[in-house]
């Protein structure tokens, strides 16, 4: 490993444990944690399939919820990866959302494992998006996209009219992974250049095409929305996924905390970094 | 411990009677009134728009359940529903169509629902 330091500090180096970064984390939702089934809070999370109306983050007072129907719910699920559990979305009409929240510059870490296809069609899923449409408003979203490609686009600026947007193509193995868990990662610093996503990785993003004319460097303005995960809008494009964590920075990382967050996430969950 | 939403129901409906039933989840649901916003699940034979039926797929609590078989026994289902109850390892367990009778007690997931009916979910453009 490249980045171990020889010499007489190595071994105190090499015993410090691996943590996650905690500077500038505005959402973390761990399935562990902060399960209510129902959206007030009040009725903890305590057996294997009982819904999930509120997810608390651990960090500060965002909480994901679904404040409507109790058949919209995901559910808990115990023991799916490496013994820890997840959220599972069952892409029908399963949603959270968490209210106003404000991204910059950002850097987004989710542990799941989607079904893609979801309920036996190709049709796109929005599993993560930050206010809706950024093709006309200011946001960002995670897609998979009705040919089986994966894709993410950020905008800014006055109806979204700054975009950026990359998608993996339908022979590119490295897509945001289905079927099997994976760490799925998107760094944004406020340029196309700086804009990218992994799986399983820091090294090789796994999208290099530029969707359309989405080029733009949109820039850090900062935009306070709501963040959908599961859906667009709680409403429509459900994504069917399990979910054991979803970490949000803002701003973004240095790449070298960067790594450290794939890191320790790719430890925790036992999912083998390539 | 055992969770208290023991069922899993996959109900589908034709677009004329979303309404009545999402008035029907507002009375049996624990959310009342902010039940209604179910049945967003827009389903078409072609996977076109406009929907011609809606769905919600959801798990019920024993009481839930008990409350949607009276209704049924009463005959005040919305006209043209159509119910799938799974348990919570999605085996069929009941369903008011005699087309999946041959699967009780088999693994039945939604999209055996959809196919049953001949249905798709259907979407706007995304983008």
């Amino acid at each position: 490993m490249s980045d171990l330091i020889h010499g007489p500090f190595a071994c105190a180096l090499a015993a410090a444990p691996l943590k996650l970064p905690t500077a500038g984390i505005v959402l973390r939702l761990r399935a562990d944690r902060g399960l209510y089934q129902d959206a007030a809070g009040t009725t903890p999370v305590a057996s294997n399939a009982d819904p999930v109306g509120r997810w608390n983050s651990m960090v500060g007072a965002l909480y994901g919820t679904q404040p409507g129907s109790s058949l919209k719910r995901p559910t808990y699920r115990t023991a799916q990866v490496n013994g820890r559990p997840a959220v599972r979305f069952d892409g029908t009409d399963d949603a959270l959302q968490v209210a106003s929240l404000g991204l910059g510059s950002f850097s987004m870490f989710a542990v799941w494992k989607p079904t893609y296809p979801n309920n036996g069609d190709n049709n796109p899923r929005f599993p993560i998006e930050h206010s809706a449409t950024p093709n006309t408003n200011p946001g960002l979203n995670l897609v998979f996209s009705n040919d089986l490609t994966a894709l993410h686009t950020v905008a800014r600026g006055a109806s979204g009219v700054n975009k950026s947007g990359y998608r993996t193509t339908a022979a590119n193995a490295k897509d945001f992974g289905t079927g099997s868990w994976s760490v799925a990662a998107v760094q944004y610093d406020g340029t196309h250049a700086g804009h990218a996503a992994y799986r399983n990785g820091f090294t090789n993003p796994i999208s290099t095409t530029t969707v359309s004319t989405y080029n733009a460097n949109p820039g850090t303005g900062t935009v306070t929305d709501t963040l959908n995960i599961g859906s667009r809008n709680n409403a429509s494009f459900f994504a069917q996924m399990d979910l054991a964590e979803l970490v949000v920075y803002s701003p973004a990382l240095s790449a070298t905390r960067f790594k450290q967050a794939v890191r320790y996430l790719s430890r925790v969950y036992g999912i083998t970094l390539t | 411990m055992t969770t208290a939403w023991l069922h899993r129901y996959h109900l589908i409906v034709p677009a004329a009677a979303r309404e009545a039933a999402q008035s029907l989840c507002a009375a049996i649901g624990p959310g009342g009134e902010a039940e209604r916003v179910s049945f967003d699940c827009a389903l078409s034979p072609s996977g076109e728009l406009p929907a011609t039926h809606f769905a919600a797929s959801g798990q019920l609590t024993e009481a839930m359940r008990q409350a949607l078989a009276a209704v049924a026994a009463a005959g005040q289902l919305p006209p043209g529903a159509a119910w799938y109850r799974c348990d919570l390892d999605d085996v069929l367990v009941q369903s008011n169509r005699p087309s999946v009778a041959e699967r009780v007690g088999g693994p039945f997931a939604f999209q055996d629902a959809l196919a049953d009916l001949e249905l798709r979910q259907a979407f706007e453009p995304a983008w």
